[in-house]
């Protein structure tokens, strides 16, 4: 193993965290004074001390994912390694701060029902207009069959239209691992075990875990410093496996995220400065699983986001018994919202979700380190 | 010596009347009728086939969920704590779940109850005996199988292939029913009563229901004495008292006057 790539990464670590700690400050000032906050009308947490949360800005996401692109930008950028990755972050990651911002500014959404548009399809008098209703019938078909997963449907970006975007991003992460990295990539690292060929079943795979871990990330982000500490783990297990791998370019970037996630979470720990946000979120899980698609250990995502899976998997399963069994599985998912029912503190579920995950990451690096 | 139901089916009734909040006692589980609502895929507390436990539950979790400040986060109930007064405390929590759409339908009460007292007595789940229907599909089918208790209306219990009517009233058992098909001023909806003891000349029963005069909080799950004056008239020549008002100004005898049948049926399940 190379020593100097790790005195190199290191160096990537500080620098990336000193600059997020000079700038955090600048980005708290631009949240408040734009007023991207917390509101109390629509928010579904517990009484009592979360009621400090309200006003607490959003978008501290934006902290890791501009410092991560400047630093690597700058420092790391070439187009084999680091123009996907963070090019499918930055998609993520608009995604992300778009939903943000119609949360804050948006207006609520006309939602028209499927049989609506059936008869304006009928009755319209423009020939122009019953031809869009055609047009528009299929996506509106689609909303509605994933509606059952949203919850409450706000203002922001609606489950369909993520899952869209979601989708993209995956497609163009497959498309570059397919066709960009060459017959090697089409085959799946197994632990103990080597390589599996697979072929174009690679682009499924990658959609998958694409759009399966950024939503588990952002689900995951509902507790200050649960996302941001259980991040750092995630991203220094990812800079370790790669640098066993001799993959330089991507312990660099790992090793950048770590840094940036550093001054995120100090300021993100209780009481939050500001918190991540969608913006954040949807980003650094799609990089988490970028990242860990392109170092070849795709089937280790459960073992390094295994925090962030539980708490999707809860979800799943809370929405499973709801809408099949008509009773809830857990008193509110995701799963950390159901110890804090039963009567856990935000530090306890934290720190001990913290220590978990890290065990899981460990695991993960362990059974990489088997070829 | 009365006929009673199994001790956990009384323990249910017994539930409905007073829901089993951890700190207020006196809770009587109100009446909810997911019709006009007519939600889907919804949790089956909210549609008004819940059990006295999973009221109580959700009653919690929406409070604390939606910030309510009735309970906190121990499940206390947390109102009127400088001047607990039991009957404010539990007006309190009554008004909480009406306005959250928590409670019971009248078919919902009777199978919550009917499924633990086949359960005690003769270990059979029997909302999965049910007859559901003919003209459901597949996927009815299956969700019916998953959400068995959700499918049980009158008409469901009502229907021949379920239960067997009873002519005479000296034959009467507890878990039958008395059923009121097409009742009310607009004969719209139809009504279920379980006859929970009998002794050959009063007949009890418990029902979910909602009286007209008790406003938008004073309905909820109720118990009533049927006086059987003459074993060879009907079920209307009989007296009927709940709540303090006997026959004309009893609206469940109202309601069971206005019914285009009314009828004592058995379950099979039961022979």
């Amino acid at each position: 193993m190379d020593i100097k790539l790790i005195q190199h990464a290191l160096t990537y670590l500080l620098f990336s965290a000193i600059g997020a700690f000079i700038w955090a400050p600048l980005l708290t000032k631009i949240l408040y004074k734009y007023k991207i906050t917390r509101r109390d009308e629509f928010d579904f947490t517990i009484k009592g001390d979360r009621n400090k949360k309200i006003g607490t800005p959003i978008m501290g996401g934006l902290l890791v994912i501009i410092t991560v692109t400047v630093v690597t930008m700058l420092f790391n950028w070439n187009r084999e390694n680091t123009y996907v990755p963070i090019g499918v972050m930055g998609i993520a990651a608009l995604l992300g701060a778009t939903d943000d911002l119609l949360n804050i500014f948006g207006k609520k959404r006309r939602e028209r029902k499927i049989s609506h548009i059936l008869n304006l399809i009928k009755v319209h008098k423009k020939w122009r207009m019953r031809l869009w209703y055609v047009l528009i019938l299929p996506w509106e078909a689609f909303r509605k069959s994933v509606s059952i997963f949203g919850s409450h449907p706000g203002r922001g970006i609606q489950v369909h239209e993520k899952l869209f975007f979601q989708f993209l991003a995956g497609a163009i992460t497959a498309w570059w691992i397919y066709f960009k990295l060459g017959v090697q990539w089409h085959s799946l690292w197994i632990p103990f075990d080597g390589q599996v060929g697979v072929g174009w079943w690679i682009i499924p795979i990658v959609i998958f875990f694409v759009m399966f871990t950024a939503n588990a990330v952002n689900i995951a982000d509902g507790l200050d410093g649960l996302a941001g500490g259980s991040l750092i783990i995630t991203f220094l297990g990812l800079m370790i496996i790669s640098w066993t791998e001799g993959r330089v370019s991507f312990t660099l970037l790992n090793a950048t995220v770590v840094g940036a996630l550093i001054a995120y979470t100090y300021f993100n720990i209780k009481p939050a400065r500001f918190q991540m946000g969608d913006v954040g979120s949807l980003g650094l899980g799609a990089l988490l699983a970028i990242n860990a698609i392109a170092i070849n250990r795709t089937v280790l995502i459960p073992f390094l986001g295994f925090i962030f899976y539980i708490e999707i998997i809860s979800v799943i399963i809370q929405v499973f018994c709801r809408r099949l069994l008509g009773r809830r599985f857990f008193k509110m998912a995701p799963i950390h919202h159901h110890f804090e029912f039963r009567g856990w503190s935000e530090e306890k579920i934290v720190m001990r979700f913290w220590l978990i995950h890290a065990f899981f990451v460990i695991i993960a690096i362990w059974m990489s380190l088997y070829k | 010596m009365p006929e009673t139901l199994s001790p956990a089916a009384q323990k249910i009734i017994q539930g409905y009347l007073s829901l089993p909040f951890a700190n207020v006692f006196g809770v009587r589980c109100p009446y909810f009728n997911n019709t006009k609502l007519g939600q889907r895929g919804q949790l089956k507390v909210l549609i008004g086939k819940g059990a006295p436990k999973e009221i109580v539950e959700e009653a919690k979790i929406i409070s604390i969920q939606y910030c309510k400040g009735i309970f906190n986060k121990d499940g206390l109930c947390d109102v009127h704590l400088d001047h607990p007064a039991p009957h404010e405390q539990a007006e309190c929590v009554r008004q909480f779940l009406v306005d959250n759409n928590l409670g019971v339908d009248c078919s919902g009460f009777v199978a919550n109850i009917l499924r633990a007292h086949f359960w005690e007595t003769k270990k059979i789940d029997f909302a999965r005996k049910l007859f559901i229907g003919n003209k459901i599909n597949l996927w009815r089918r299956f969700i019916a199988r998953l959400r068995p208790v959700e499918q049980i209306s009158v008409a469901v219990l009502a229907n021949d292939k379920n239960s067997q009517t009873i002519n005479n009233l000296a034959e009467v058992k507890p878990g039958d029913l008395i059923i009121m098909l097409k009742t009310g001023p607009n004969k719209n909806h139809n009504h279920a009563l379980l006859i929970t003891e009998t002794d050959g000349r009063k007949v009890k029963y418990a029902h979910a229901r909602a009286w007209s005069g008790e406003g938008k909080y004073g309905h909820g799950a109720a118990e009533g004495i049927i006086t059987v004056n003459d074993l060879n008239q009907g079920l209307l020549a009989q007296t009927w008292e709940e709540k303090g008002s006997v026959n004309q100004d009893n609206e469940t005898y109202v309601e069971a006057k206005q019914a285009e049948i009314l009828t004592i049926k058995r379950l099979w399940i039961s022979n």
